[in-house]
């Protein structure tokens, strides 16, 4: 069915100068099956969750043992667990004879499996007995619950992993992935101490471990979280981040380099490219400066703007407060950091295909169609709500776009798709410091440019 | 203005609150949970899992229960005025219209608080 839906989709797109030269966007949107380009496959949706079947078995099962073992050796924790469903007056729970005593544990243990596999992102066939929240809640924290999701975590982790392709992915494609970013800079009109205070915080960029998080911390856990993010947060500053199962979604190059190079970009741009990771030298906005005036301050100024076109990305930002100006640090409620990031994607992905492959006009569509075949084709939300501008546009008005990825698609230019180039906007030098702390943010989320 | 601080004061101290949001962004992973109530007698509110790359889950709560996830999640007082530095791991929480923005691996107490709260709607979702 979904090839069927596939094949139409590929043929439904076809342009004047061949299929997906218009409509890749659409043909990229179509979620819930394998698609496979001549570097590797990308698989969404159901599709992706049910690949997961072994090691959610892996991984419910050992969580039963687990809990079984919990149940015996920690009086405390089963008392947390008879309170979390009410069962104190169950005649088998309120025993302290042992084959009762086993009855209540058998009880307490198929429901204690249905939260805990929850927790872990198996999803549930049957519905939950409804427990006590506020009792529920004392158990999460409990030591003994909270070791037995860790391990679980840690074991799902190493069910999914995926070695040969990781190698790949730490040894090949993050260096290059960073070189490539690092020559972006390079190539940028800007301030020399600018130029390399920005190589200088690219170079140190941490790479995380197998796991989501530093600390196993995964607040929204799940086998299947395929996400991979860079991280600002406090103790893992300037880290860029991959969850387990991300090479489980993907092994398309296409989709691993564009995912690679979106989330490391987000080290320079608007927002991030005014705070230093350590004593290198970072972007000073002007202190007072309106948008405008910032967004021209930044080296990549020219190429900002043209993503706010209408003719382009149309990246939006939110009104300030007062319904005046918009935020002006591009931290908050603002495309304009997702719209860049997907466009220094782009340059650096158009020039690895070039430098690895000469694929025909028909593999680099399949191929760059994978480039965002992420899952979220929802159309375009507010910008309080999520930050990414509507799925579709990032591939039909950046990727597409793109004449390099044009050329190599075998197409010729999209009508009313503007691409940004980068041209010589030089950047702001002796301008005044950045202020410590970011400005509030906007409270409105409606869009404007 | 006195009144509606009175409202706002009345529906945090009872309770009472009409719904709340939570708004999680991981990276390219984007989650909503929306705690509510329902016009239904036997479940009277219900807690909605909506995500980019998830199938959705609705979970039935009793009263008990709503108005619990409602006040953990309306107790969240954070002191970030946005969420600049961990805006790829970031979250929004809505209580009847007022916000809390907070950071899902930061190390304020409220970011501890958010994650208590996401580790408790993810065991019954």
């Amino acid at each position: 069915m979904s090839l069927i839906l596939s094949v139409i989709l590929f043929i439904g797109a076809a342009g004047a100068d061949g299929p997906l030269c218009t409509g890749l966007g659409s043909y990229g949107c179509n979620l819930d099956s394998e698609h496979a380009d001549f570097t590797g496959k990308t698989v969404t949706g159901r599709q992706f969750v049910r690949g997961f079947i072994k090691a959610r078995e892996a991984v419910a099962l050992s969580t039963g043992q687990r809990i079984a073992k919990g149940l015996k050796s920690d009086a405390g924790f089963r008392q947390l667990a008879i309170k979390a469903w009410n069962l104190q007056e169950l005649p088998e729970c309120r025993s302290t004879k042992k084959a009762k005593v086993a009855e209540c544990n058998t009880i307490l243990q198929t429901l204690l499996h249905e939260v805990a596999t929850r927790q872990l992102g198996i999803p549930a066939a049957e519905p939950l007995a409804q427990p006590n929240l506020a009792a529920l809640d004392e158990l999460k924290n409990d030591k003994t619950y909270s070791a037995l999701i860790k391990d679980g975590l840690t074991q799902a982790a190493d069910e999914v992993a995926l070695p040969k392709e990781e190698k790949k992915l730490r040894e090949g494609i993050i260096p290059e992935v960073v070189a490539q970013l690092i020559e972006q800079i390079k190539a940028a009109p800007m301030d020399p101490g600018l130029r390399k205070g920005l190589i200088e915080k690219v170079s140190a960029m941490k790479i995380g471990d197998k796991m989501c998080t530093s600390d196993n911390q995964l607040s929204v856990p799940s086998i299947v979280l395929s996400s991979s993010y860079y991280s600002w947060d406090e103790g893992e500053r300037n880290t860029f981040r991959y969850c387990p199962s991300l090479l489980s979604r993907t092994t398309s190059e296409f989709q691993l380099v564009f995912v690679m190079a979106h989330e490391m970009s987000h080290s320079i741009d608007p927002c991030l490219i005014a705070y230093p990771a350590g004593a290198e030298k970072s972007l000073s906005y002007t202190a007072g400066a309106d948008r405008a005036e910032r967004q021209r301050q930044n080296p990549w100024g020219e190429v900002l703007g043209c993503l706010r076109g209408a003719d382009s990305l149309n990246a939006l930002s939110a009104p300030a407060s007062d319904g005046s100006n918009p935020s002006h640090d591009f931290c908050a409620k603002d495309q304009i950091s997702e719209a860049f990031a997907d466009w220094m994607a782009t340059e650096i992905l158009s020039r690895y295909v070039a430098k690895h492959y000469q694929p025909t006009a028909a593999q680099a569509r399949e191929g760059y169609a994978n480039a965002l075949r992420l899952g979220d084709c929802a159309p375009a939300k507010d910008v309080g709500d999520d930050p990414h501008p509507a799925m579709i546009d990032r591939i039909d008005r950046i990727i597409a776009a793109h004449p390099k990825v044009r050329e190599q698609m075998g197409c010729g230019p999209q009508p009313g798709v503007r691409y940004c180039d980068i041209k010589g906007t030089p950047a702001a030098t002796g301008a005044a410091p950045a202020p410590a702390e970011p400005p509030a943010p906007a409270d409105e989320v409606k869009g404007v440019r | 203005m006195r009144a509606k601080m009175l409202i706002w004061l009345c529906a945090w101290i009872c309770g009472s609150a009409g719904a709340a949001e939570v708004r999680v962004i991981y990276g390219e992973k984007v989650s909503r949970f929306t705690i509510e109530k329902v016009a239904a007698e036997k479940e009277p509110a219900r807690l909605v899992f909506n995500s980019n790359q998830d199938p959705g889950r609705t979970v039935p709560l009793n009263l008990e229960n709503y108005e619990y996830l409602l006040k953990k999640a309306g107790a969240i007082r954070s002191a970030y005025k946005d969420t600049a530095k961990c805006r790829r791991r970031s979250v929004t929480i809505e209580v009847d219209g007022k916000t809390t923005l907070g950071c899902l691996v930061g190390k304020q107490p409220s970011d501890a608080q958010i994650r208590d709260l996401l580790g408790l709607m993810s065991m019954v979702l």
